[in-house]
């Protein structure tokens, strides 16, 4: 009897289990049970979680640390024990020493003696207050989430909502749950609907469905739904959480957006209307000076004469810039099409440009068949698009060369028309090549300040490309030269003017 | 020495194109509004009207409309004065029944140009007829 205990390895071969060793040292808490409910064994975690000594607990009914209705749920487990060996996923809320309530989960397996009969259970208790709270904090999410929240199956059901739907839509919660969503929205939104279900099963998102479902009152409401995967703990897409967002007050913002965007171009349309009253006036009287003083020699006044007289024009190029930007802007920019002889127009748009490319001693350089034939499109537009090109060109170009090449261009069976304006000057930096073509765009402060110009002038030329089916492109290199190509299709097709 | 007919209800507009004319030797006969300038198309009988399109109490459109649609002025030539190159007015201007257009502001060389040119073709017509 006081002999030492044999040393373990040598009388045992190999380890054993010990099932009391394995209960005692499980981080859940167990506990074993007979067949009504005294307890026979409860580990450290049992204790933890009772706020109990173990010899508080121990040969103690399970009954005592829970309420009655659920000392008969705990009765009808263990009855599911010895019935079936096992029992899961029972609701026990055991109260601790301090008094607290917690809520658990059973799960209990049957205890047999060594010929199979079952004498009592082995009892894993799992404490729920931290997945109650997480499920709590979810539903909380959605309950209270401002934009209308549901969950779907993948037919459509809608197994939950939240307040804001029934805001939404009018309807309580019991009138929508269980219900499928196509019974508030149309059959085309219904395969729309679908079609946004599989989505979220093949990609586990979906975004911006419009869905315009009908309110208790019949009212019709667009919405926007954003939906993600509701998964399984497999990870298996057994369903869908959808947002819903109420577009009417985002679309009514967006209508009075347009509204006040036409409103101001209407309004730049009429101040630079009547901004070119006087200036006709200013400009008329300078002329008229200019050849009073020529009939009169009065030389001296002549550069003076002249440069009010450029000015005026300058301020003349920038109001009808503003105003062609406004209509554009309005859509209000008509295409007036007609079919006219490509060499003439050339010749004409030339000879405008004559004094200008003189003017920084530049060469001119016309490559034009007289044979080139006609073109069906808005002349005017190709006409003030080309003299853009070509007074950018002569401007940023001193004693160099201006060239204009003009072809045509089969292109899958369309005839195009290729106007190429190219020149040996300052060139444009690859950093701002990104905004010639937009309003303002002009390269830098400086360069507005030392060539002049509106800043509008190519922004304007690419609207008029583009209303006519053609493109403008560019490649420059700085200090070796820019070269512009407008294309048009040689027959332009008449489009109405964008309604509002 | 031919007759011009100018109606333009901007005054300074009107009196500076007057004396510009003037000065290349033709007679301008001023109105300031639509219905002057119908009213003297008829009593005096001018070679030639240039006619705005922004007139008061009777517009440009009009005006000319009811030009000719009078057997005393329905072979006068007239030229609209219309408003910055918008397609549409110029094709309104030409279906009321203009012979020729010009955008405003003038550019002088090239108005005396379509008038000398309105003026030859209607000496012209009123030869052979």
């Amino acid at each position: 009897m006081t002999s030492p205990e044999p040393a373990p390895e040598a009388v045992r071969p190999g380890p054993v289990l010990r099932a009391d060793l394995i209960i005692a040292n499980a981080p859940d808490p167990v506990f074993v049970s007979d067949l009504e409910g005294k307890i026979l064994q409860a580990n450290d975690a049992v204790s933890e979680l009772l706020g109990f000594r173990p010899d508080e607990v121990l040969e103690q009914s399970l009954s005592r640390f829970i309420s009655p209705e659920e000392t008969r749920e705990f009765t009808a487990a263990l009855r599911e024990v010895v019935a079936k060996g096992v029992t899961r996923n029972a609701r026990l809320n055991p109260r601790t020493a301090t008094g607290e309530v917690i809520p658990t989960t059973l799960n209990a397996s049957a205890l047999r003696d060594p010929d199979g009969r079952v004498i009592g259970a082995v009892g894993i208790l799992r404490d729920m207050r931290e997945l109650d709270k997480a499920r709590a904090y979810a539903e909380s999410l959605i309950k209270n989430a401002p934009d209308p929240v549901f969950v779907s199956d993948l037919e459509g059901k809608i197994l939950q909502t939240n307040d804001a739907v029934s805001q939404l839509l009018g309807f309580r919660p019991d009138e929508v749950i269980e219900q499928s969503l196509s019974r508030f929205i149309s059959p085309e939104e219904t395969r729309e609907f679908t079609a946004a279900l599989r989505e979220v099963v093949e990609k586990g998102v979906t975004r911006d469905a419009r869905l315009s479902p009908r309110t208790a009152t019949g009212e019709v409401i667009p919405t926007t739904l954003n939906a993600s995967a509701l998964r399984d703990p497999d990870g298996r897409v057994i369903g869908a959480v959808g947002i819903l967002r109420d577009m009417r007050e985002l679309d009514k913002a967006k209508e009075a957006a347009e509204v006040a965007n036409r409103a101001k171009s209407q309004f730049l349309a009429n101040v630079s209307h009547e901004l070119r009253t006087p200036l006709n006036a200013i400009i008329l009287y300078t002329e008229l000076l200019q050849e009073e003083a020529a009939d009169q020699h009065l030389d001296a006044m002549a550069p003076d004469l002249n440069k009010v007289h450029a000015a005026a024009k300058h301020l003349l190029a920038l109001i009808n810039d503003v105003l062609d930007l406004s209509k554009i802007e309005s859509g209000k920019l008509e295409l007036h099409l007609e079919t006219f002889d490509v060499p003439a127009m050339i010749q004409e748009v030339v000879t405008t440009i004559e004094p200008l490319a003189e003017r920084n001693a530049n060469t001119l350089r016309i490559e034009c068949p007289p044979d080139l034939g006609t073109i069906h499109a808005d002349s005017t537009k190709v006409r003030q698009g080309l003299f853009n090109l070509l007074s950018n060109a002569c401007k940023f170009t001193e004693r160099g060369t201006v060239a204009v090449r003009v072809g045509r261009e089969p292109v899958a069976g369309t005839e195009w028309f290729v106007f190429e304006v190219s020149d040996t000057g300052i060139g444009i930096a690859p950093d701002q090549m990104d905004r010639l073509f937009e309003r303002f765009g002009q390269g830098l402060p400086a360069t507005a300040r030392k060539y002049g110009g509106t800043g509008l002038g190519l922004a304007i030329t690419r609207r008029f490309c583009q209303l006519m089916g053609g493109e403008i492109t560019v490649n420059s290199q700085p200090g070796v030269g820019s070269t512009f190509v407008i294309r048009l299709p040689a027959e332009v097709a008449d489009r109405p003017p964008r309604s509002s | 020495m031919p007759k011009i007919l100018l109606v333009e209800d901007n005054q300074d507009s009107r009196e500076g194109l007057t004396r510009r004319l003037e000065r290349r030797g033709y007679k301008v006969i001023p109105a300031g509004d639509g219905r002057q300038g119908v009213e003297l198309a008829r009593s005096a009988a001018p070679d030639l009207i240039l006619m705005d399109i922004n007139l008061p109490v009777l517009d440009g459109w009009e005006a000319t409309r009811q030009i000719r649609g009078a057997d005393e002025t329905r072979g006068i030539p007239i030229i609209a004065l219309t408003a910055h190159a918008l397609t549409s007015d110029r094709q309104k201007t030409l279906d009321a029944g203009c012979d020729d257009y010009h955008t405003k502001p003038v550019e002088f060389p090239r108005l005396l140009t379509q008038i000398e040119t309105l003026l030859k073709a209607g000496a012209g017509a009123a030869a052979e007829g």
